[in-house]
């Protein structure tokens, strides 16, 4: 072998290795998360997954995810309702009737917007918005209606391009046939290309879902501290990923407590994993 | 017929509505914090409970935690977009390797932040650390880099590959002086991307490297560090009226710093787009 040859094989091998890295660290997120995880499981037993009662500091202390995991999936059902027919109505707008200067502009925006931080949206809500809230009858400063609030700032963007996305990678020629055969733009827009991009669509919506489940930095500011389960949008909440970023700067190393929030990241991970497996799925189908 | 314009109003009516609010949220953060803006809040420590003084330390706790992040997700991530966009064929193994970049492109950033605290802070004793947060950021950016590399190196033409392979070029030198290169604006652009989404990442952070408030620069690479939105997050719960005005001045810097990368990122990708018409 020549030296070139032998540059050529050690390149070849080397993007190999460091393609087997992202394999490796996705192996590890899960091995480290389960191993520091796993006191708390075997200590407290499924009790962890299904007790309501999360007293981490008593001295009879209770480990139990439940009511938080509650708390995550009532503040993202919340979000969803608002933020998927939002983004629909304005994916649909920039696909059907918006102008191409008007759809630039809405474009160059969501890009922009795209990379605005967490936890400015999260003080951004605590300076300006939770005290016209606070008037309106809330009483306490933080709420599940003001992380709902954030969360729909912080995702619209995403779900309305993505669904924007899906509707425009339907052939044209389905909607000029729609337009030719006299349906109006709202029916040929609804009925026939939504139907063509449902996939597409369901694709945004459970990545919508994911990066909300996900989000920490405006439910952490935003949602409150009780960890109970909200009986009405002025009560608190407090979502597992806000347990996790508020209580680990206080924790003891390898306590119980400690790996119980391990658990928590895992109920995270599972969750977010099975998503972008089910979204994967989707998009590969519809691309083929 | 009149239905559909009737539509038509309420659909614009409700898209400019929200685009309208949105943008005058960040408007009014961006030109409330603009006020607070002098060479002092620029160069000097916080003092005085926050109340006075400026937010360098954790202007220099963000650059250095970019950098560091950056220096280690660029090579990873353009060497995962060029496999999986030049070496993946239909195998097992480049499935598995798109399954992960993928899988790991939705895992939260809180979940990255435990990953980051249990290997990085505890197993290799890096501790709570501008190391530690830097590796963990530089993790979670993988695959932002990497998917926006492969779809930079798809864009490019095949007849560029032919030509380089019919020249008698080797499988490596196609891909890295051929093809990286047509791509190297694409590149930048995914790039810039990632180091947008570093630089404004709190939650990992605040697990792996931020110290709450610190009088002294950090002295290496193993000590905690400040940074823009670490401080932001601490202020805004911390403290009380007198010092928010620093939390707005740091978000209105944090933001328009964002912007400025973004703005540069989508520039260049909308020049090239216009090119290839």
């Amino acid at each position: 072998m020549n030296k070139r040859e032998i540059k050529n094989n050690s390149k070849n091998v080397m993007v190999v290795c460091v393609a087997c890295f992202s394999i490796l660290i996705l192996v590890m997120i899960f091995g480290f998360i389960i191993k520091e995880s796993l006191p708390a499981i075997s200590s407290e037993g499924f009790k962890l997954f299904s007790g309501m009662l999360w007293y981490p500091t008593h001295s009879e202390p209770e480990y139990g995810l439940a009511a938080m995991f509650i708390g995550s999936l009532l503040i993202t059902l919340l979000t969803a309702v608002i933020v998927l027919p939002l983004g629909y109505i304005i994916a649909f707008f920039m696909y059907g009737y918006a102008m191409p200067w008007e759809k630039n502009i809405i474009k160059s925006s969501i890009d922009l917007l795209s990379g605005v931080p967490s936890v400015i949206i999260g003080s951004f809500l605590l300076v300006y918005v939770a005290p016209i809230f606070f008037k309106l009858g809330a009483w306490s400063r933080e709420n599940i209606l003001l992380g709902a609030v954030g969360l729909t700032i912080l995702s619209l963007p995403y779900t309305a391009s993505l669904m924007e996305e899906a509707m425009s990678s339907v052939d044209k020629s389905m909607k000029e046939g729609a337009l030719a055969l006299g349906a109006t733009k709202f029916r040929a827009g609804f009925s026939v290309i939504s139907k063509a991009a449902m996939p597409g669509l369901m694709n945004a919506v459970i990545l919508t879902l994911n990066r909300i489940i996900g989000e920490t930095m405006v439910v952490l500011m935003a949602s409150g501290g009780a960890a109970i389960i909200p009986m009405s949008l002025w009560d608190p909440v407090r979502p597992l990923t806000a347990a996790i970023a508020s209580e680990m700067g206080e924790v003891e190393l390898g306590s119980i407590h400690y790996s119980s929030l391990f658990a928590a990241g895992l109920v995270l991970l599972t969750i977010s994993f099975i998503l972008t497996l089910i979204s994967k799925k989707i998009s590969r189908r519809s691309s083929k | 017929m009149k239905r559909d314009i009737a539509i038509s109003i309420i659909f614009r009516v409700i898209s400019y509505a929200a685009f309208l609010v949105v943008i005058a949220i960040f408007l009014t953060f961006i030109l409330e914090g603009f006020m607070y803006f002098s060479p002092e809040f620029f160069t000097q420590f916080p003092q005085m409970g926050m109340t006075k003084g400026g937010i360098f330390p954790a202007i220099v706790g963000s650059v250095s935690v970019l950098m560091i992040s950056l220096a280690v997700a660029i090579p990873l991530g353009v060497f995962t977009g060029v496999f999986l966009s030049e070496y993946a064929g239909k195998g097992f193994f480049s499935k598995i390797v798109d399954t992960s970049i993928t899988a790991l492109s939705g895992v939260p950033s809180i979940v990255y932040g435990l990953f980051g605290l249990s290997i990085f802070c505890i197993t290799l004793g890096f501790r709570t650390s501008i190391l530690s947060g830097s590796l963990t950021l530089a993790i979670m950016t993988l695959p932002v880099i990497s998917s926006s590399v492969r779809e930079a190196l798809q864009a490019v033409p095949r007849e560029l590959r032919e030509s380089a392979y019919a020249l008698g070029a080797k499988k490596s030198e196609v891909v890295f002086k051929v093809v990286l290169v047509a791509a190297k604006e694409r590149i930048i652009t995914a790039v810039l991307i990632g180091g947008g989404r570093v630089i404004g990442e709190t939650a990992p952070i605040l697990l792996t490297g931020a110290i709450f408030y610190s009088t002294m620069m950090p002295k290496g690479i193993l000590d905690p560090v400040m940074t823009l939105p670490s401080h932001i997050y601490y202020i805004t719960m911390a403290y009380g009226q007198s010092a928010q005005w620093m939390a707005k001045g740091a978000s209105a810097f944090l933001m328009i710093f964002i912007l400025i990368i973004y703005s540069t990122a989508f520039y260049i990708r909308r020049k090239i787009s216009n090119a290839h018409k």
